[in-house]
């Protein structure tokens, strides 16, 4: 049934596309773009048209727009090493224009444009926040097994990932929120959210890093334009679009622990020449490797059962993009992930304890401007089968699967008009989130189910203005969303001393409920010249609550977790000063500053009630909005281009994060006001060299991260040996080399080979070497 | 437009449409029929049997599980009043024949349906059950009693650390070789999300193993079952304990549904009853349990003979 209801949500998605595909002839700018000096192309430029229209150069160094109308038009291309070239351009009717830019290599600093942080194209020192932008460039250079890695560089992004590669989960966020909720975090591909409905968690290994163009990284709350999960920013990840008649890339790979992988990419571009184009990219990895042991010695010694968490998966994208009449592009995206990673423990089954994700994501995209107007429209389907098996003998043997199917779908929209000075944004979304999962024992008889859906619609509207001829800049915006849970159930079939202790929580029918949210924002920045801008801004961000929150009744560290349909949204309020300065165009820093107040923040509060667990009888606790929390921290970051070959980077983050008022609802409940929030560093800095040159690029970095609170108590953790994770550092080296089509990479991640546990005293994989071997045709 | 073009676009979205419908297949398990029997035989109680209160019943069962592995057994006692599971174990029995033989005590009940269920791994199951009647008299056994007995955290050097439940002696790391096999408790201090735990557990028990490491090493390593509900809810008394001559009270007290694995909480005060390894029933009064890992716990003990 759940089969045919995604067949007929992807047949409709099929239709949508082929009966939106018109066609016309328009007029089309096309270019090459090299290094002045020794004629190589230079790939992944950006390149705008008029500041509306922008792309990247591909890895030939060529770029195109098509569907243009005949007129008046400025080129820019900038680059960073090089220096900015803006080109005049005058164009007729149906002409086809091609041109060769020669870019000066230059040490200075080249502003590049973003479009995350007010989903209008912007320079990035002109968007009136922080935000971060991990070029094709940097990408290229991060010694990356999965995009979460090239995000670890980033001051006040904080990178929780246990088993490296071998980790089924990954969290990333930033400025002083917990590291193990990426549901404050909002993650987008293309612009579409990534996070799921049942626990807010992101697969940062959907994607290969070799399909990404670039990352935008936008600090604090992004609530009033992507309404949930952006309460402490949102990362957009940006796959990179084919602009060539033909190319492609294939490589394989092989590193520590027995890993090898193998990706291959073909794309193309069809009517290449002519106004209207269809584009296209297929896309595929599969990776797999023998792992290691990552139990603690002590549970080596008392498990015979221990194995080494290993790892098999494979990605597949297809991407079909039709560009039509006037600037009207449809693209359509399907992706399909499946891992299989052991969780190092292996009884009778022949995959052990392991965690499968299996991913089908569909997304449609319509986007197309008219005079002043633009306008973006997408649909979208994430379906996450998620499988885990456990199994294990105490007394006696016990196995259970756990099958969740996590669907998120919706309609994103939004409508931009720019008229004088201003810009002003509006739409609507309309999602829903649904979950529907069973622990099916093997052992016994016992069989849990639980599920239930959320439907959440936002509205936003958003206005930038600029004055004093573009010296003050002023971003003001409002959305509001209102979601409402419903069809949750909790059922328990056939209890057995595995379950029966839970079955007071047997509902056929949960209680529905909703709530509503506004996010405002308010940004002023100002432009003393073209070196030298300061911002303030507030915003309100929020994140709602997971369904397995709202849904599940079950075991959990520390007790027995009851389900809670009556969640209300956390809310993060964020003050926010920042500054930039360029000093000779050669050196930019970076300060921001913030503080922020988190109120009805989420945490698992004993009820005051006890159940009978295995092990004698446990607190019940409760997913609750009880707490008021306050974080205050400071970035840094200087970038300096000592050549146009070699760019340095230094950053340095501090965060302090604290429960300032804490209600526990049972008066022997521990009281958390005045602890420290966990799995948050309170510095981290991180130093990196990057090296273009004939023989081999050569990239360095150094990452510092400081010691974190372990538990919620703030107190010693038998298993860690300590209140607090120490810190640590790591040194990362990636070499490169490409002679003529062919390409060599040496990734080398933790060179020091240090060891570090998480809170169950499981160690991390240490140093990992992968060598690479590609050809681009 | 082109329409050999139009065409090709087609089959392009066709065969990625037909891809991604191929790989939503699902996978099903076959139906298969596992099958029970109970053995017959002079040495084991036979349908219809009469055993007096407290007395020895025998089961044998046999089982297979059509070519998926056996993954559950379960034994309930069906009486007027409740339906009790006394056993409910999970196993990986894959392509032999399961052949157990399990003892229980006859409770006060006129009559007791005795009902016996497999699972295999496709949760196809297969039951079987026999009747006993309550025969004249008493047969409940005699017991062995231990009235102080102190054994150590995982870092105390002040006191043995294993312990024998059946002949109360302790053992500490130099004197404990040879005797591993006979080893049913150990105790161990930590806190557990903050709560002060002081804990009785058994060889077999993983997390035991943890703060006794030494126990990995040893051949044979014996679980003991503890009831929670009972010790928690504080349904038997010290006077009860106490008061107790025979085996009467640990069969009753033992309620085997509710039966933690194999470890437990025994905070000082607490009665706890356990069923061992050998099928042995006793009762543990904690007289005194640190709240430190340099402690040590001081027990009374009853157990079957």
């Amino acid at each position: 049934m759940k089969y045919v209801i995604m067949r007929k949500i992807i047949f409709a998605l099929f239709l949508f596309v082929l009966g939106t595909i018109k066609l016309s002839a328009q007029s089309q700018i096309k270019g090459n773009i090299i290094d002045s000096e020794n004629k190589a192309p230079i790939a992944y430029a950006n390149v705008s048209l008029n500041k509306i229209n922008g792309t990247t150069s591909n890895s030939k160094g060529e770029f195109i727009f098509s569907n243009l109308k005949s007129g008046y038009y400025i080129l820019s291309v900038s680059c960073v090493g090089y220096k900015l070239l803006q080109q005049e351009i005058i164009l007729d009717n149906s002409e086809v224009k091609t041109i060769e830019i020669k870019l000066v290599a230059s040490n200075c600093i080249v502003e590049e444009v973003v479009i995350s942080a007010t989903k209008t194209e912007n320079f990035i020192n002109q968007v009136p926040t922080r935000i971060n932008l991990i070029s094709p460039r940097q990408i290229k250079s991060i010694p990356a097994q999965s995009i979460d890695d090239l995000l670890a560089n980033i001051p006040g992004i904080n990178v929780n990932k246990s088993f490296g590669i071998y980790s089924h989960s990954s969290t990333v966020t930033m400025r002083g929120l917990n590291g193990e909720e990426q549901g404050r975090v909002l993650a987008m591909i293309d612009g579409i959210p990534i996070n799921k409905s049942d626990g807010g968690s992101v697969n940062w290994n959907l994607l290969n890093p070799a399909q990404i163009d670039r990352i935008e990284v936008i600090k604090g709350p992004g609530s009033s334009l992507y309404g949930g999960n952006a309460m402490g920013g949102a990362i957009n990840i940006i796959t990179k679009k084919s602009s060539e008649s033909f190319a492609g890339k294939a490589s394989i790979d092989y590193g520590t622990y027995n890993t090898m992988r193998g990706q291959l990419n073909l794309n193309g571009r069809l009517n290449k020449s002519q106004d209207k184009s269809f584009y296209w990219n297929l896309n595929g990895f599969y990776r797999q490797s023998d792992g290691y042991i990552t139990a603690s010695e002590a549970d080596q010694r008392a498990n015979p059962y221990i194995v080494k968490s290993d790892l098999n998966e494979l990605g597949a994208g297809a991407q079909l993009g039709y560009e039509f009449n006037k600037n009207n592009n449809v693209e359509l995206n399907l992706l399909y992930y499946d891992d299989d990673r052991g969780a190092g423990e292996e009884v009778y089954q022949t995959q052990g304890n392991n965690r499968e994700h299996d991913t089908y994501c569909a997304r449609v995209k319509y986007s197309g401007n008219k005079n002043d107007l633009k306008w973006n429209l997408n649909l979208f389907y994430l379906n996450e089968d998620y499988k885990r098996t456990s199994e294990w003998i105490k007394t006696d043997y016990t196995y259970y699967k756990v099958l969740s199917k996590r669907i998120d779908l919706g309609f994103l929209s939004s409508v931009a008009y720019k008229f004088k000075q201003q810009t002003i944004i509006g739409g609507i979304d309309l999602k829903q989130g649904a979950v529907n999962a069973r622990d099916v024992y093997y052992t016994s008889t016992d069989m849990v189910r639980n599920k239930g859906k959320m439907n959440t619609l936002g509205i936003f509207v958003q206005d930038e203005i600029s004055l004093l001829n573009s010296k003050l800049k002023l971003v003001a915006g409002l959305r509001f969303d209102y979601a409402n849970f419903f069809d949750g159930s909790f059922e328990i079939e056939d209890p057995t001393s595995e379950t029966n202790f839970m079955i007071k929580y047997h509902k056929k029918k949960l209680e529905t409920d909703n709530w509503n949210a506004f996010s405002p924002k308010m940004s002023i920045q100002y432009n003393f010249n073209t070196t030298h801008r300061v911002y303030i801004n507030y915003a309100r961000g929020f994140r709602p609550g997971v369904l397995d929150d709202m849904s599940r009744s079950g075991r959990i560290k520390g007790g027995f977790k009851v389900s809670n349909q009556h969640l209300q949204p956390e809310y993060l309020n964020n003050f926010e000063i920042g500054s930039d300065i360029k000093i000779q165009n050669k050196l930019r820093t970076s300060i921001s500053a913030y503080y922020s107040i988190g109120n009805d923040f989420m945490y698992y509060v004993n009820t005051g009630d006890s159940i009978e667990l295995s092990y004698g009888a446990r607190p019940i606790i409760k997913a609750s909005n009880i707490s008021k929390v306050a974080i205050y921290g400071f970035e840094a970051e200087i970038n300096y281009v000592l050549t146009p070959k070699i760019i340095l980077n230094a950053n340095y983050a501090y965060a302090h994060s604290q429960i300032k008022d804490y209600k526990p609802q049972d008066v022997n409940a521990p009281n958390l006001t005045n602890k420290y929030l966990t799995n948050v560093p309170n510095h981290s800095a991180s130093l990196s060299a990057s090296w273009q040159n004939k023989i081999v690029n050569t990239s360095l970095f150094i990452r510092y991260i400081g010691d974190q609170w372990v538990n919620d108590l703030n107190e010693y953790d038998e298993m860690v040996e300590n209140d607090k994770y120490p810190d640590y550092t790591t040194l990362d080296l990636k070499l490169s080399k490409e002679i003529k089509t062919m390409f060599l990479n040496l990734s080398i991640q933790n060179i020091f080979d240090k060891t570090f546990y998480n809170n169950k005293g499981a160690v991390s994989p240490g140093r990992f070497i992968t060598l690479e071997l590609g050809v681009k045709f | 437009m082109d329409i050999y073009k139009s065409t090709n676009m087609k089959k392009y979205f066709l065969i990625s449409f037909m891809l991604l419908l191929v790989a939503c297949t699902k996978d099903e398990l076959s139906k298969t029929n596992p099958f029970i029997l109970l053995q017959t035989g002079d040495q084991f109680t036979n349908n219809g049997a009469y055993v007096p209160i407290g007395g020895k019943i025998k089961f044998g069962i046999s089982a297979i599980g059509d070519g998926a592995a056996i993954t559950n057994l379960t034994i309930k006692r069906i009486t007027n009043n409740e339906e009790v599971i006394e056993e409910d174990l999970g196993m990986y029995v894959k392509e032999e024949e399961l052949d157990k033989i399990f003892t229980f005590n006859k409770g006060s009940s006129e009559k007791e349906i005795w009902e016996f269920s497999i699972m295999n791994l496709h949760r196809d199951t297969a039951s079987v059950r026999t009747v006993v009647y309550k025969g004249d008299g008493s047969a409940y056994g005699p017991i062995n009693y231990y009235p102080s007995i102190t054994i150590a955290y995982q870092s105390s050097k002040s006191f043995p650390r294993y312990l024998d439940l059946n002949t109360g002696k302790a053992y500490n790391k130099q004197t404990i070789a040879g005797k591993e096999g006979t080893i049913d408790l150990v105790g161990y201090y930590y806190l557990c999300s903050g709560k002060s735990s002081p804990t009785l557990s058994c060889p077999g028990y993983k997390t035991a193993r943890i703060y006794h490491p030494e126990i990995s090493n040893w051949a044979v390593q014996n679980t003991v079952l503890y009831d929670y509900k009972t010790a928690d809810e504080n349904l038997i008394t010290a006077e009860d304990f106490d008061k107790s001559q025979n085996d009467s009270l640990m069969i009753s007290s033992f309620i085997p549904d509710k039966t933690s694995s194999t470890c437990k909480f025994s905070s000082t005060g607490k009665i706890i009853p356990f069923k061992t390894d050998k099928n042995k029933y006793g009762l543990i009064k904690v007289i005194r349990a640190d709240e430190s890992e340099t402690g040590s716990i001081e027990l009374a003990i009853k157990i079957q003979k």
